[in-house]
This record gives structure tokens, sequence and C-alpha cells, in this order.
């Protein structure tokens, strides 16, 4: 796998919210009954963290969940541990309706850090971001700028969001300029 | 599909992906196609083992890879799945296996003129909203034993099912001449706002510089009826051009060119 890069390749916009890619990242899109526990335990085993509620998302580093629609999840690890988190969904689910599938490749992870992370992503998208509303673990499938994307929050001040890999340099600069444009102050406290 | 699959057949067991972004496809064409492929290695190309529209999964210089022998150019081609994250890889690896055929990156328009000359319909080009399959000569691959599917019922409809439509020919102009772009062919008269009546109208016109004329496709009234016909398509300067109802396969009709 030497000969795979991601569509950015790490770029880095720094600043006082800095925006970079996270290079590649596994993922597999599992299709399902989510209810199922047997769905619920191979996803989190795979993942290290807990099942995503509706609406959620949990990851830490390269790996992690997230909650798709009510029969899709996400499921977030190293690129190089794709082909078997397929075979362990395959035995876990094997004789059940499911379809899992490799999209590692169809995608771009880039990561919004800063303290008014909030409001770049803010100025981008038709999602609630106020502090009240969207925390740490809610997760969005919605748009930026004129792209589909989704995000969620990894901490306070951090963001990660994927796009589709043929729009990851779109993203990036969207981002990047929101960054560069400065801080709203809608949110301050 | 996934509105069908939940608007009208949420019964149904089954789940789709859109994995269209999880792949770069490269296309690899012309008569030395094979001989890259093979010196990559790793899976039979052969005529054989991968004939024409077959395709094949397996590995081609250590890529991943999904082969599919089909050719939108007429020539032997084949198109080649890898993913996406080494899409570039493999670009370079093939640049570089092809470089002793002398291999090089080939553009939409050369496409479009190659396809045009095999007679290939474009969709967007040859079809529109208003274009059916019957009207480019596609009423074979519509069932006549399935009791439904969608579309069927459009179908039937009167104007769909009526043989008095504009379809699908080749058009040769008789002095060479490419014919303008979006250019109709005229009728005798005209209709109740005084314009002139039209019979037809050009889809695709290019120079042929393997014919070294003109060539182009258009869908003409009970065009496929009217073979060595020969129509007036107007010009931009008030003028027409005569250009002869032919077929639309202008260069290797029997396909041995792809077939090899």
């Amino acid at each position: 796998m030497s000969n795979a890069v991601s569509a950015l390749q790490s770029k880095v916009a720094a600043g006082e919210v800095t925006v970079s890619e996270t290079g590649l990242r596994g993922m597999i899109s599992l299709r399902g009954d989510l209810s199922q526990r047997k769905l619920q335990k191979v996803c989190a085993d795979l993942a290290g963290v807990k099942f995503p509620q509706q609406g959620q998302a949990l990851s830490n580093g390269n790996s992690g969940l997230a909650w798709m629609s009510p029969d899709e999840v996400l499921v977030m690890c190293d690129y190089n541990a794709v082909d078997a988190g397929l075979e362990k969904i395959a035995k876990a689910l094997k004789g059940q309706h499911h379809l899992a599938t490799n999209v590692s490749d169809a995608r771009a992870v880039l990561r919004v850090e800063g303290d008014f992370a909030r409001e770049v992503i803010a100025k981008l998208a038709p999602v609630d971001l106020h502090p009240d509303t969207f925390k740490t673990g809610d997760f969005r499938r919605t748009r930026l700028g004129q792209v589909a994307a989704a995000f969620w929050m990894t901490d306070a001040d951090t963001f990660e969001v994927i796009c589709f890999r043929s729009v990851a340099q779109y993203a990036f600069d969207l981002l990047a300029m929101s960054a560069k444009a400065g801080r709203v102050g809608h949110f301050a406290p | 599909m996934e509105d069908w699959l939940q608007c009208e057949w949420w019964d149904w067991q089954v789940y789709i992906a859109n994995v269209t972004e999880q792949y770069a496809q490269v296309a690899v064409v012309g008569p030395d196609a094979r001989k890259v492929l093979e010196k990559l290695g790793g899976m039979d190309v052969s005529k054989d083992t991968l004939p024409f529209m077959q395709w094949a999964d397996g590995t081609l210089g250590g890529f991943d890879a999904r082969v599919y022998r089909i050719s939108f150019s007429g020539e032997l081609s084949y198109e080649i799945a890898v993913p996406a994250s080494q899409g570039r890889a493999f670009w370079d690896r093939l640049l570089d296996a092809g470089a002793e055929f002398n291999v090089m990156p080939y553009g939409t328009e050369a496409l479009h003129i190659m396809r045009a000359e095999k007679g290939f319909i474009m969709i967007g080009d040859e079809t529109d909203g208003t274009v059916i399959p019957q009207d480019l000569n596609l009423q074979w691959a519509l069932s006549k034993k399935k009791d439904d599917y969608l579309g069927k019922r459009a179908h039937l409809r009167s104007h769909m099912a009526s043989p008095d439509r504009w379809k699908l020919v080749g058009l040769e102009t008789l002095d060479g001449s490419v014919i303008p772009d979006g250019a109709y062919a005229i009728a005798d008269g005209v209709n109740a706002n005084g314009q002139r009546n039209t019979q037809g109208r050009v889809t695709s016109t290019y120079y042929s510089p393997t014919l070294k004329r003109g060539i182009a496709m258009g869908l003409v009234h009970l065009g496929p009826d009217r073979m060595g016909d020969v129509i007036e398509f107007n010009k931009i300067d008030g003028t027409t051009v005569a250009a002869k109802i032919v077929d639309p396969v202008f260069y290797d009709k029997e396909g041995v060119k792809q077939n090899v």
C-alpha cells in the first residue's frame, strides 16, 4: 500500500484556527439493523468506542463510529485495518441482511482546530452550532458551501470533517478561508 | 435507487452504497493496450480469458484492479478501476510501462471524434429528455416479455409507440464539409408561426481525421427508412449544406479493431 496517498497529502493551513488534512483513514460503510446487539458489538470492538446514539459520532484518533442514518453507521479505523475489519463484520453478521464496504478511498478527512473552530464551521454550514445545541460527540451530515460534508466535534475546539475525495481541495480551501477571515464573535460568552 | 428502495419497495431486503469516489478509473486504449497491461502483469487479459464486454477482478503491477474490457473509442480498450488513493501511482506506472509504445494521454475531444466515427451515442448529445430508446434504434433492448419494468407505461403512450418519429442516422455532407453544430434539417413550407418547417437535427458533428471529411449523427424524421436520401441542413450564413442519410457507423462497421 506504499502507493496510496490521501487527496491532499496532509496539507496544513496554520493560523489561529488551523485546518489540516489528516491523511488516509480507514472507513467502512455499514448498513443493517442498528438496534441489533451483534452489530453494535462488532462496531464497538473495531473502533474502540461506544456505539453512537442517533446524530452522534465518537472517535479517538483514526478510530471511531458515526451514526449516518437509521440504517447506516460509518466505522473508522486505520487505513490498513479495513480488510480485517470487513472480515470481522462479515463473520459477526453472517446470515443477516447487511452491507459492509470499503469507502476509505472515497473520502477525505479534515481537522479544524482552534478556539473559534465552531465559527469557522458555522459560517459555512446550515447547522445550528450554538454551544448549547452542538456539543462534543454531535454529528451532522450536511453541506459546507457547495458540497456535501459531515462533521463532529472531538473536543470543545476541534472539529473533524469528512467529504468526498474529489472535493477535498474545495472543502479545505473553504475552511482555510473561513479561518483566515477570523472570528465573528457570535458565540462569544 | 435509494429513493425507490425507501419509498416504493421499502419491504425489499436490499442495501446499496455509492462507491463512485472509491475508485480511479483509467482507460488504456489502442492496438498495444494489451501489451502494456501484460508488461505490468498479475492477471490474464488475453482475448480468450477477458473477451470484449467482460470484466474481471485481479491485480495489475501489484495494484488491486477491476478490469473492464469495454471500448468507447472503437479500439482495443480496457478501463481499469483502482482504489482512488492509488490512482496517481497507477497512472504513472502506465505512462512508464507504455513509454516504449509511445503512450500518451488523450482528451475528450479525441474520444468524442473516435466514438462518433463508430456511431456510439453520447448521452446528452444524441439524447435529451425527449429522446427514447426507439429513436436511437434500440427497440431491441426493450423487453416485450416482461409484465412490467420502470418506464414501461410511458412506452405504451401513443406518441412514444408511434413509428412516426425523428430517429438516429449518420449524415455525410456531399461536399465533405462539417455540418454546423446544432443545425436543423429543413423541410418544405412554414409552420403556424411563419418559421421554416424542420425534419431533423444534427446531434454530433465533427471533422474526422481518419476519414478526412465531415461526419455527423442526427435525428431525422423516419431516418432509418430513408437511407441514401439527401436533405439540407441550415447554416448561420442563411445558406444550406446537403447531406446524405447513411448508417451512423462510419468506421470499422464489423468491430474488428476492438475485438482482437
